[in-house]
């Protein structure tokens, strides 16, 4: 009773009404409304690509357009997105192939090997890799990486083959430099940075008690990686995959600048190709006729669509393999 | 700080078994500038449950986690004094520490089963560490290590099942299986029963009655109550000094230092 009475008087002073009905209307109001229009607007998005591809759909229809195979926007005004998706789906899984296991072992020596002064200047570097705007690889690309591959590896290969098993030319492709392989190293070195941030993530996430049961069971070090932090980051890690995934299938510039774009199948091993968003780019700007560009959107569309899927098998792997408190969710 | 006379020790083993499984000797183990425990010496006695009680932050779980190194992951932790287990320090220059945590188990505070891990792969975990790989052999162990810590024949239906079905009371003791699987020689419990519900607390009690026949186990408990119950020999933590050690019974009813009778009566803590 003493000390209501010595009590400071402002802070028993009551909140004005105003102040507090209306504040809590207005922050429900705010963030329906933010949250809202980001649903719309991706709505609103796809039902655009929609409309604007739908000549497209009607002239071929959705499986016939997709399981097209000829891209002509000269003389027969005929459109097939295969070649698109087929060069799609190749470098964006073989990059994801190629940049994996590099990438969680970098996480792995990151987070449980090196001294904590060593991962900070790795954990800064590979956040810089992540940052380089991707025209910038892809003109290192051009100019530094695609003719030194020519002249290491494509021009050597091809001759041997030439010699050896002339037959085998065709499937290997033209030594030029500018080719699907290419494109697809450049993919995997673009996306390591994603998936070793994200596994360096899901392994720092591990609760101590699950290495420390391990290494109370006489676990060497690996064996702790492998026993208890792996299999408990496995959520974390798989997801980080699917979104670097998601990032490769729709990576455009550096991809447009080393793939090559040949728009039409078959593709070879190092000649070049093309994937949906390399198309995109190459040729919205000379999209004259009506059915050309609506093809273009049909391609958007597409693209939108697998991105979507990507992203949602992404999250589903992260509430199906993800841990939480020890009880498996 | 507690001065050296307030130190006060009851010595002998209270159950006739006069085998020392582990000594510490003047263990300190400091945390760069600040000191976790101070130069403690305890025997720890074969066949028999010695409880480590005392207020929070007294060092008592600290000085249970010096006795199976490992405070060695942790990169500020010193380490000085000496932990014998059969007369052989483990702190010795050649002693590799997975070898020491292989013969001194461990069990923690919650719950730590490999959760993706079927049950049957978190009991024989550390055989196949070891590189155990005699299905026939695994089957056994996993069934003793079950039954030793009297979860069988709750799972034994469900032996493929992830480790992370289980509710927390099971996890324990699956964790306690786990343990037991690769025949430790010592079981350290670090407040095996803090985070389960009264039934679940009163089975692992059940639990350390019967280990104790065959093992040395130290038990890290705020509850007075279970250290009473429980245990042989009792040391009493404070300010990450051993204040009191002895026999279990001597030191509830008759403690000789003033801070522990103070501690027991619920004067502090």
């Amino acid at each position: 009773m003493q000390e209501n009475q010595t009590a400071n008087p402002e802070l028993k002073r009551p909140l004005s009404i105003i102040y507090r009905w209306l504040g809590d209307r207005i922050f429900l109001t705010v963030t329906v409304a933010l949250g809202s229009s980001i649903i719309l607007l991706a709505l609103s998005m796809a039902f655009v690509l929609y409309s604007e591809s739908s000549t497209t759909w009607q002239e071929f229809g959705i499986i016939g357009f997709l399981r097209g195979t000829t891209w002509d926007a000269g003389l027969h005004l005929k459109f097939g997105a295969l070649p698109f998706l087929f060069g799609t789906l190749i470098t964006s899984l073989v990059s994801l192939a190629i940049a994996f296991f590099p990438a969680v072992a970098i996480a792995i020596f990151m987070a449980e090997y090196s001294p904590r002064w060593l991962s900070g200047i790795i954990e800064n570097l590979v956040q810089m890799i992540a940052a380089i705007p991707s025209v910038v690889i892809g003109i290192w690309g051009i100019f530094v990486f695609a003719p030194w591959m020519r002249e290491t590896f494509y021009l050597p290969v091809f001759t041997w083959t030439a010699d050896h098993y002339p037959s085998l030319l065709p499937v290997l492709g033209n030594p030029i430099g500018y080719g699907i392989t290419t494109a697809t190293i450049i993919l995997a070195l673009m996306i390591i940075p994603y998936i070793t941030a994200l596994t360096n993530d899901a392994i720092r996430q591990v609760p101590k008690e699950q290495r420390e049961a391990a290494w109370a069971l006489g676990a060497t070090r690996w064996e702790v990686i492998r026993m208890a932090v792996l299999p408990y980051a496995r959520g974390g890690i798989m997801a980080g995959a699917m979104l670097s995934l998601g990032r490769a299938v729709g990576e455009t510039m550096a991809v447009a600048m080393l793939i090559g774009n040949k728009n039409t199948l078959p593709f070879s091993i190092i000649g070049p190709a093309s994937t949906m968003p390399s198309v995109i780019i190459n040729e919205f700007r000379e999209a004259v006729e009506n059915l050309h560009l609506s093809s273009l959107m049909a391609i958007a569309l597409s693209l939108f669509v697998i991105s979507l899927i990507v992203n949602l098998i992404a999250a589903y792997i992260t509430r199906k393999l993800s841990i939480t408190g020890g009880q498996l969710v | 700080m507690l001065s050296q006379e307030e130190i006060v020790k009851t010595d002998g083993p209270s159950n006739g078994s006069p085998l020392v499984r582990m000594e510490s000797k003047d263990l300190t183990v400091k945390y760069g500038q600040v000191t976790g425990v101070k130069n403690i010496s305890l025997p720890i006695y074969n066949e028999s449950v010695t409880a480590l009680i005392g207020p929070s932050g007294c060092g008592k779980t600290t000085f249970l986690r010096a006795l199976n190194r490992m405070h060695d992951l942790t990169r500020s932790a010193v380490i000085t004094g000496e932990v014998l287990l059969d007369g052989y320090n483990i702190y010795g220059p050649k002693v590799n520490p997975v070898t020491i945590r292989r013969k001194i188990g461990m069990v923690f505070q919650k719950p730590t089963p490999f959760p993706t891990m079927s049950i049957f792969n978190n009991v024989v975990a550390g055989l196949k560490l070891v590189g155990i790989n005699n299905r026939k052999l695994l089957n056994e162990v996993c069934e003793k290590a079950l039954r030793q810590a009297a979860l069988f024949e709750e799972v034994k239906d469900r032996l493929t099942d992830p480790g992370g079905s289980l509710s927390g009371g099971q996890q324990q003791r699956l964790s306690i299986a786990r343990a037991l699987a690769i025949e430790p020689e010592v079981i350290l419990m670090d407040e095996p029963t803090s985070s389960l519900d009264p039934q679940s607390s009163s089975k692992i009690e059940d639990l350390i009655h019967e280990l104790k026949k065959n093992y040395a186990i130290v038990i890290v408990t705020h509850n007075m109550q279970q250290a009473g119950r429980v245990s042989d020999n009792t040391g009493f933590f404070y300010l990450g000094e051993l204040v009191e050690f002895g026999e279990t019974g001597k030191i509830f009813t008759n403690p000789v230092n003033k801070r522990t009778e103070e501690y027991l009566t619920g004067k502090f803590g």
